[in-house]
């Protein structure tokens, strides 16, 4: 079966005149739908940028990635917003939320890059809202905002899009145990009821379970797969 | 994009008065240099267009200096007894032409940097936000109307203000006997100088958000 996510010896360089550093090397991993992966490993092991590459931000030196079969190392660099627009959701750990915007806001600009129609956009945005629980607040500035319900407003951006890959760079990070395990099992619920793939960079072991997979990277290559699903 | 512009100058309020109070300033400068450059020239043309040694030219038309009324001795002086030199009248016209266009160029000019800075700042603290806005699969285009339309929501404020003040400054004028022109065509030239100072004010703030590393939104 092709993955939603199919990436072969990705190698990406970074140049910074003649010093050449190496963010990943020789990377090859599958991502299925209805999976949630873990990518694990201590920092500066390049997890962010296998994020994105993945996510598109970021073209690879070597090496191949396909989302859903589209080849994107083919395409010109103007198609790209085109590819994140259709497959990819991200999650910030500080979750980069428009600060001038409310979080029903911040969902509306989501969906209108999408393309949705105002009133489509409006309802989406509220059923979104009330899906992560956030319905009574849905008028608040992020700054009037818990991390907590700030990480909720950035989940409900890419419940929202509907992308059918969703990048999370720890996103736990800003939050207690009882939240991280509660934010994971949203991301588990996404997987298995839309059909979603999805890849989350993370130091916290103790979300480790709810993954299928965990793949722990480290000096830009991924050393080890542990199956914890099956 | 236009909403998403809007929020962000409501949110920096201080910062969004500076920058269209900084717009006020240069606009108003060139409205009025241009009013009152006009209002010269259009009079001493009349002195221009004298092609005789000896000029003749209607008791109440202004003099070239100050758009004011010719003394009469100087009324009779140059224009029935003497001549003005033609070529005397071109280097006036065009002395006063170089200074009135360097006022207005450094105007322009300092107008174009206090949006410029005021806007770049804006644009450096919401950095991470364009960002995430393009890794969400927004296009450079969308990423830059945002940016555009906050130097065009000003520019359009600073300008309606300036206008005010300018019409009440010809009022003023018009109590001293200076000429000054206002007139349709002479606003839309200020209105288009106007966008022009402001959307060249963006493009640094454009180019800083076109080079936005992905490290960036990843950073904690």
């Amino acid at each position: 079966m092709e993955g939603a996510v199919v990436a072969r010896d990705l190698t990406k360089i970074y140049r910074e005149g003649r010093i050449e550093v190496t963010g990943v090397t020789s990377v090859s991993l599958q991502l299925n739908e209805k999976e949630v992966v873990g990518l694990v490993g201590p920092a500066g092991s390049g997890k962010t940028t296998l994020l994105s590459l993945i996510g598109c931000i970021l073209r690879p030196t070597k090496g191949t990635l396909s989302l859903y079969g589209t080849e994107i190392k083919d395409l010109s660099e103007r198609f790209l917003p085109g590819i994140r627009k259709k497959y990819i959701s991200f999650i910030f750990q500080r979750f980069n939320l428009f600060s001038a915007l409310t979080a029903y806001e911040n969902i509306l600009i989501a969906l209108k890059l999408k393309g949705m129609g105002r009133t489509f956009a409006d309802r989406r945005a509220k059923e979104v809202l009330m899906e992560v629980g956030l319905s009574e607040k849905m008028h608040f500035y992020p700054l009037n905002l818990s991390m907590v319900d700030r990480q909720k407003v950035a989940i409900a951006c890419a419940l929202a899009s509907d992308s059918p890959i969703i990048l999370a760079d720890e996103p736990t990070g800003n939050l207690d145990f009882i939240n991280g395990v509660k934010l994971m099992e949203i991301f588990r619920r996404l997987s298995i009821e839309k059909n979603k793939s999805v890849l989350v960079a993370t130091h916290d072991i103790r979300i480790e379970g709810i993954f299928d997979r965990i793949l722990l990277m480290q000096d830009g290559e991924i050393i080890k797969e542990k199956r914890i699903r099956s | 994009m236009f909403y998403v512009a809007l929020r962000i100058l409501l949110q920096d309020k201080f910062r969004s008065l500076v920058t269209i109070l900084g717009i006020i300033f240069a606009v108003s400068l060139i409205f009025l240099q241009m009013g009152i450059y006009l209002g010269l020239t259009d009079v001493s043309s009349v002195i221009g267009n004298v092609q005789e040694e000896k000029g003749i030219t209607p008791k109440d038309s202004k003099n070239s200096y100050f758009s004011q009324l010719f003394p009469d001795y100087i009324y009779y002086q140059r224009f029935l007894a003497g001549a003005p030199k033609m070529e005397k009248l071109f280097f006036l016209q065009s002395i006063l032409s170089l200074s009135f266009f360097l006022n207005i160029l450094l105007s322009f000019i300092t107008g174009m940097l206090i949006a410029g800075q005021t806007i770049y700042n804006s644009t450096v603290e919401h950095l991470r936000e364009f960002g995430t806005l393009r890794a969400m699969g927004a296009s450079n285009f969308n990423v830059n109307q945002i940016i555009y339309a906050q130097a065009l929501i000003s520019a359009l404020l600073g300008y309606i203000v300036s206008l005010l003040i300018t019409m009440i400054a010809v009022k003023l004028y018009e109590a001293t006997d200076v000429l000054v022109v206002f007139k349709v065509s002479l606003n839309l030239l200020v209105l288009g100088l106007t966008l022009m100072m402001c959307l060249f004010s963006a493009f640094f703030s454009v180019e800083k958000v076109m080079k936005i590393e992905p490290a960036l939104l990843f950073r904690d």
